[in-house]
């Protein structure tokens, strides 16, 4: 299950929005989620670079199996003007297996380690 | 640090590399490979003794000339009682002890090689300019990052100016590490049958600057991992 939990702050003329986002299954999943602030949004790095998991107001990301990741925004919408909730959770698909596996996967895959038959001929 | 020389494929060049970069690091070179030792013997407690837990890594080092070594056993009933899965401990503590060490792995790809890969924080490929060399550098390779261990540089051994000219280039995009040649020559053959780094023996032999340069590599390499974690 993908678990959504999020914050608001508004301090100095700008409500910061935060959110935790929570992979409760067993297997990698990417979660996309749609902003519904009806205003200005202001993505972490600025205006050169947007961070790369937003995108059109969206934000999506990989979040591993019992990990939760965080991530935010700003806006200049008064608090009372921000939708409530902030965030929803438009999308979740199993991430493909294309990364790092466990050492233990990785070991398992691995031939026993024995001393080889030519070893024999070099006992001395 | 811990450094594994791997490859994949026997008879490339992984003892004479993990010798001369033993030299130039001023590393512990340990002899990985529990069944066919390359590296020379030493006159106490070997890796067998210390993986079946019947010595302390420390006390199993060696020197010879001017290089460190954890020499492998030369029995098969050694290399039977060994428990290759307390590897990665005995690397640590040498590390923690002596600094930088250097793994000499086994030809193959088998569990020993895991642990060993697994326990280094890089590791450097050598294989030769041939078809089958490389291809198995590249599964080793391959294993490498599967076990989060990302590759130093690839040396590419026993290669003459026109074969490093000619696959440097392709090499480094394929392995996604720099290219290092090594050329055939005998003085760097004559070394290694004496167990001495070419350095000691031929300080003018060209093979010298390339182990430099490989070594100067890895030093670059651990000096982004210590600024970036705070520890090598």
């Amino acid at each position: 299950m993908i678990e959504l939990e999020w914050e608001t702050d508004r301090t100095e003329g700008v409500t910061l929005v935060s959110a935790i986002v929570t992979n409760a299954l067993t297997t990698p999943q990417i979660v996309r989620i749609e902003n519904r602030v009806d205003g200005p949004l202001w993505t972490p790095n600025g205006e050169r670079q947007s961070a790369p998991e937003w995108s059109d107001g969206c934000w999506e990301g990989l979040v591993e199996p019992n990990r939760c990741r965080g991530f935010g925004f700003a806006t200049p919408m008064e608090l009372a003007a921000v939708a409530d909730p902030p965030l929803a959770v438009t999308e979740t698909r199993r991430a493909s297996n294309d990364r790092a596996p466990e050492p233990t996967d990785v070991f398992a895959s691995m031939a026993d380690w024995r001393p080889p038959l030519e070893s024999l001929e070099r006992v001395r | 640090m811990i450094v594994a020389v791997s490859g994949g494929k026997g008879g490339v060049g992984k003892s004479t590399v993990s010798l001369n970069l033993g030299r130039e690091l001023d590393a512990v070179v340990v002899d990985g490979d529990l069944t066919t030792a390359d590296l020379p013997r030493g006159h106490g407690p070997d890796l067998h003794d210390v993986l079946a837990g019947r010595a302390d890594p420390l006390e199993a080092i060696d020197r010879h000339q001017a290089v460190r070594f954890l020499p492998a056993g030369r029995t098969l009933a050694g290399a039977r009682a060994a428990d290759v899965t307390t590897l990665p401990r005995v690397l640590e503590r040498i590390e923690r002890e002596c600094g930088r060490v250097v793994v000499d792995c086994p030809a193959g790809l088998a569990r020993d090689v895991g642990h060993q890969l697994e326990s280094a924080q890089m590791t450097v490929l050598v294989t030769t300019p041939t078809e089958s060399a490389l291809a198995d550098a590249l599964r080793t390779r391959r294993l490498a990052l599967d076990l989060e261990t990302p590759v130093a540089a690839v040396v590419l051994n026993r290669a003459d100016a026109a074969a490093v000219d000619r696959l440097a280039d392709r090499v480094e995009r394929t392995f996604g590490a720099p290219a290092i040649g090594i050329e055939e020559r005998s003085a760097v053959a004559d070394a290694q049958r004496r167990w001495r780094a070419v350095r000691d023996v031929y300080p003018n032999c060209g093979a010298v600057d390339a182990i430099r340069t490989v070594a100067r590599r890895i030093e670059r390499c651990e000096k982004r991992l210590s600024d970036r974690i705070g520890v090598v």
